[in-house]
Parts: C-alpha cells; sequence; structure tokens
C-alpha cells in the first residue's frame, strides 16, 4: 500500500501546489458551472450568463489549472461547493489572453489555492453582459464526467 | 409567501406603451399560443429555480417579483416570427432571454427588478449593446434588428 500512499500525496501536493503571484499571459483557468441553464451540451457551448461577476465583490471566480491532472481539476470544483451540495455540472476552459482580450483582467486571490478573479468588469449592466458574450465566445466548453 | 406563490402569481402590471405593445403582439392562432405557453413554463422553470440565495454556487441573487413580471411583459411583446428564445438566470437574480447561433453570434435580453431592459449582442465580429428603461417600440426594433443579422435566412428588418 506504499506505493498508494505515495500516488495520493504526490496528487495533494499537484492540487495545492503553490501558484506563483503573477499570472501568465496564456495561463489556463477555468469556471466551474453548477447551474444545468448556464451551458449547452449538445452545442459545446458556455453561457455568457454563467461568466458575469458575483453581485457581492463584482468580480468572477475561476481557477488556475495549469499543470493539473484532468482528475485534479475535477475534484477542485466538485470539493469547493461539497458543503453546500451544488453539483458540478460542467467547467468552462479559458486563458488569461482571452480575458485580457475582453477587456478585463485576471489576478490571484487566495485562499483556496490556485483562486483568481476576474475583475475590471464595467458598471454598466449591458456592458457587462457584453464582455461576458466575448469571454463566452473564448471558453471551452468541458461536461463533468459522471459520478 | 413563499418563492413559488410569488412566481406563480405575478400579475404583468407594465405601462400603457406595453399594454398596447402586448395586445397587438398577442397570439392569435392555436401554434403561436401554444409557443406562448412553453415559453411561459420555461420562464417559470428558470426563476423557480434561482429563488434561493446562492442558487448557482456563487452566492447568485434569487430572482425577485419585479424581475419576474418585467420578463413577463416582454415575453408577450415577442412577435411570432422571432426564433424561440432561451431562458435564463445571471448572478444578479436577472432574467436572459437569449438567441444563439453559436458562440461568437448571441443577443440577449435581461430584465431586473426595476423592469428595465438591458441588451447585448454580439455579431460575429461587432459588438451592440445598450438599454431601455422598459419594454417599448425601441428595444423591440433593436431585438428585431439583432435577430434580423443573427438569422438572416429567416428574418428580414421592414421598414
Amino acid at each position: 500500500m506504499r506505493w498508494l500512499r505515495g500516488v495520493w500525496q504526490s496528487f495533494i501536493r499537484t492540487l495545492f501546489a503553490s501558484q506563483p503571484d503573477s499570472i501568465g499571459a496564456h495561463e489556463r483557468l477555468t469556471r466551474y458551472i453548477y447551474s444545468s441553464r448556464h451551458f449547452k451540451g449538445s452545442s459545446g457551448t458556455v453561457e455568457p450568463a454563467a461568466l458575469m461577476p458575483q453581485p457581492s465583490t463584482g468580480e468572477t471566480s475561476v481557477f488556475r489549472i495549469d499543470g493539473l491532472r484532468t482528475a485534479a481539476i475535477w475534484e477542485i470544483g466538485a470539493g469547493i461547493r461539497r458543503d453546500s451540495k451544488r453539483t458540478l455540472h460542467a467547467r468552462a476552459d479559458l486563458t488569461t489572453r482571452s480575458v485580457v482580450e475582453a477587456e478585463l483582467l485576471v489576478e490571484p486571490r487566495r485562499p483556496p489555492e490556485r483562486h483568481a478573479v476576474i475583475i475590471g468588469w464595467p458598471d454598466d449592466k449591458d456592458a457587462r453582459m457584453s464582455r461576458a458574450q466575448m469571454l463566452a465566445a473564448a471558453c471551452r466548453l468541458l461536461v463533468a464526467p459522471s459520478p | 409567501m413563499s418563492a413559488t406563490a410569488t412566481l406563480v402569481a405575478f400579475d404583468p402590471g407594465v405601462s400603457d406603451d406595453a399594454q398596447a405593445l402586448r395586445a397587438r403582439l398577442a397570439p392569435e392562432d392555436s401554434s403561436v399560443a401554444a409557443t406562448y405557453q412553453g415559453l411561459a413554463w420555461e420562464l417559470q422553470e428558470a426563476a423557480l429555480e434561482a429563488a434561493v440565495p446562492n442558487w448557482d454556487g456563487y452566492g447568485g441573487k434569487p430572482v425577485e417579483r419585479g424581475t419576474a413580471i418585467a420578463a413577463r411583459a416582454f415575453l408577450r411583446a415577442l412577435q411570432p416570427t422571432w426564433p424561440m428564445p432561451k431562458i435564463l438566470v445571471d448572478a444578479d437574480g436577472d432574467i436572459w432571454f437569449q438567441w444563439q447561433r453559436d458562440s461568437s453570434r448571441t443577443f440577449a435580453v435581461a430584465f431586473g427588478p426595476s423592469g428595465a431592459a438591458h441588451y447585448a449582442g454580439l455579431l460575429g465580429r461587432s459588438r451592440t449593446h445598450g438599454e431601455e428603461t422598459t419594454v417599448n417600440e425601441r428595444l423591440l426594433e433593436v431585438v428585431a434588428r439583432s435577430l434580423a443579422e443573427l438569422y438572416p435566412d429567416a428574418l428580414r428588418v421592414t421598414a
């Protein structure tokens, strides 16, 4: 069983490995999706509404996923909402570059480890919708594997 | 009052302009009426799914009664020739009517509790966005123009 413990410890180390404070220009990010209306699996599209900023903070929560294995990426998404019993339906992968092209910014926001936020959203609702549409167009949808 | 009761009982009390629009655009045949009923049901489903705080796992606001009323008024103003929109709720608790050809060709109108309409469109390389204080002729013209761009083979804008 020693090898199994080794694999597990390696997995945990990877999952919580400290990330640099600055985010790379081509770094991969993901937005976890907990609402079944916020994506369309048949066409592989992410709904812009899924990317709108949180009203209390004005920021969109994302995770930095460079260097993570697929299973670890899904585990973070499921784990962070385990207490609230939200079902993880999908995730929207994007890059820092696509955030900047949508005239927004991304910055690290720990804890938890690997957490970051998309900031710089305009005050006007319609302008925020427009930026969310640009972001969604650049996203790649991945539907969560069956449990 | 429970969330269900609130949403079922909402009364689309809207401006005179919108009332007139609604009367003019009211479905006349049974297929249009069925489409309207289907959308009304989807609207209610979407609102109920987002009727509690943190419904999206990110601290999303619940849909308020005023939002549902405004969305219902817009739903009644939809033209029978327009494609069916998808109905969504965002983190603000606002209800979106969205038409989407693909991820880079999309148009949406969102309503919040004030009844104001916010719209945005990504039409290939061009973008549009703006606001109207209520469901009015200007809003419907913007929607018609945007849908004609999204669905050029199916819709034409007439003067």
